[in-house]
């Protein structure tokens, strides 16, 4: 088991966003979160990066607790985290956001093999790359934003609502891609509110409601389930 | 106007611009990255000046060596503030560190009249000479200021675009959360950057302090004029407090010469007012939330 969290509970002040959530990711899979607004699925997200602060609970990474462990020091353990609305830094060219996704690596050798890496995932962005994040179209801050987490080389890659407020070639592009990492050994958590696309990718599937899990399991099951068309794929 | 005249003013325009630049820039950094008002920016300033009148003219030490040690000491006292003072305000009101900011302003000024006398002193200079332009006699030695006043402002800047710590300054200055995210310590950017920003003031102390004279109450002109210049060029934009500064040094000359340096603050103010109703974030500036 790559990531595991049990019993998560996080508290915003004295509401209680996420009530006692477990889930768990394997190596090279791919995991969905999906529900409504205010489900909890960013909480979760942020509790793993050391963002928000868990009230209790545990999350462990390749075996080991990560509670405590401060957010900079997340990503250097191998979880890489894009954040909802991509956040790139907009007043920055698009090379050195990359840059800033592999902050902690000094090698030059090994910098020039992530960019490599990212470059060969997203072509359009080594043609972009001496540009302004923020001039960027909503599909390629996207890239980006992906891109400058994949430089860190991470094992796994939480990704909040990439296909937020893209047009829909563009979120199927954002799907390929994300097949793709799976193909190259990443595991990813990803959280969305399409649940449709979000099921179709995923391996595991788990469907949060009101800071607790309503149902989980095989993405294809879940697909399948009356409850989960009826109220998540518009069925 | 007489073209010596003209000349003159540029270049003391320029001399001053630079150094206000100089001040401004580390108030700007410090503004960007931490979101606090420092108001006693200023008194780093003083205390650069006193740093190098002790090391230079006191002890007779070398005097470009004194300004490399004035930066490095305000470097540490500006750091060590940031950690004591306002690491714990950090993320709380701002009316917070505005407080100690405030009091740091009197503290170190009064503590300066107590530890260095209210009479005035002079740096000695080391640059003699110079040279006619225009008509206009120009020293070596506003020639010197001017060009290492340039050259720290470009070192800044290619620090800032160029080196991974630089980078990650402008990280944290834009989305502190996300910053951390990439593995940047915003806790470790924080005190650097304030003892940077500190010890751009103190070098721009050395280099006034040596063109004129330096007494304990000199910082809180400076902190004036840097904060006029920041509004004026846009809080936080390195850009803007370089062109900010040009501009504020070039009335203070031009209006001073020809009027008198009462009119040349209204007249700053003034042309402040005028670029704020059309700009409300100054030249360069961005909103800030």
């Amino acid at each position: 088991m790559l990531l595991e969290v049990e019993n998560l509970r996080i508290h915003y002040d004295k509401v209680e966003a996420v009530k006692g959530i477990s889930l768990s990711v394997d190596e090279g899979n791919i995991s969905t979160l999906i529900g409504a607004n205010g489900a909890g699925k960013s909480s979760i997200l942020k509790a793993i990066s050391g963002l928000i602060k868990l009230s209790s609970g545990e999350i462990r990474f390749e075996g080991k607790r990560i509670n405590d462990v401060p957010a900079h020091k997340i990503v250097g353990l191998g979880i890489a985290h894009v954040p909802e609305g991509r956040r790139l830094f907009g007043l920055m060219t698009v090379q050195h956001n990359l840059r800033l996704g592999a902050y902690l690596q000094r090698d030059k050798k090994h910098l020039e093999e992530s960019f490599q890496l990212v470059y060969e995932h997203f072509p359009i962005l080594k043609e972009r790359q001496g540009q302004l994040a923020k001039t960027l179209s909503g599909g390629q801050q996207q890239m980006v934003a992906m891109g400058r987490a994949l430089m860190a080389r991470p094992k796994v890659i939480l990704m909040d609502e990439p296909s937020l407020g893209l047009a829909p070639i563009m979120v199927a592009e954002i799907a390929k891609i994300i097949k793709s990492l799976k193909e190259a050994g990443l595991a990813v958590v990803l959280v969305e509110q399409n649940a449709s696309l979000a099921l179709k990718l995923a391996d595991k599937g788990y469907v949060l409601e009101t800071g607790t899990v309503a149902l989980e399991g095989k993405s294809e099951e879940l697909i399948g389930n009356a409850y989960v068309k009826k109220a998540y794929l518009g069925g | 106007m007489a073209l010596d005249e003209l000349t003159q003013m540029t270049l003391t325009g320029i001399n001053l611009g630079l150094m206000y630049a100089l001040i401004a820039i580390g108030l700007t950094l410090i503004f960007g990255i931490m979101r606090i008002i420092q108001y006693a920016h200023g008194e780093f300033y003083m205390l650069g000046a006193y740093v190098l009148y002790y090391w230079a003219a006191v002890l007779k030490l070398p005097y470009w060596v004194g300004i490399i040690v004035s930066a490095a000491v305000i470097f540490v006292v500006g750091a060590a503030l940031q950690l004591l003072l306002f690491r714990p305000l950090h993320g709380k009101n701002i009316l917070y560190s505005l407080a100690v900011s405030m009091g740091l302003i009197f503290i170190i000024s009064s503590g300066g009249l107590l530890t260095f006398g209210t009479i005035v002193k002079g740096i000695p200079s080391v640059v003699t000479g110079g040279v006619m332009v225009f008509g206009a006699f120009y020293t070596y030695e506003r020639m010197v200021i001017s060009i290492v006043s340039a050259g720290l402002i470009l070192g800044l800047w290619y620090f800032l675009q160029r080196t991974t710590t630089g980078m990650a300054m402008r990280a944290v200055s834009q989305d502190p959360e996300v910053s951390s995210l990439q593995g940047i310590n915003t806790r470790r950017i924080h005190w650097i950057a304030f003892g940077m920003g500190s010890a751009m003031a103190a070098v721009a102390g050395c280099l006034m302090g040596t063109l004129l004279s330096i007494v304990p109450t000199m910082g809180f002109i400076a902190t004036v004029k840097a904060f006029m210049i920041v509004i004026l060029g846009g809080l936080g934009s390195v850009p803007g407090a370089l062109i900010g500064g040009l501009i504020i040094g070039f009335i203070d000359s031009f209006v001073t010469t020809l009027v008198s340096a009462d009119v040349a603050y209204i007249i700053g103010f003034a042309t402040i007012f005028v670029i704020l109703a059309f700009k409300p974030t100054g030249l360069f500036g961005q909103d800030w939330d």
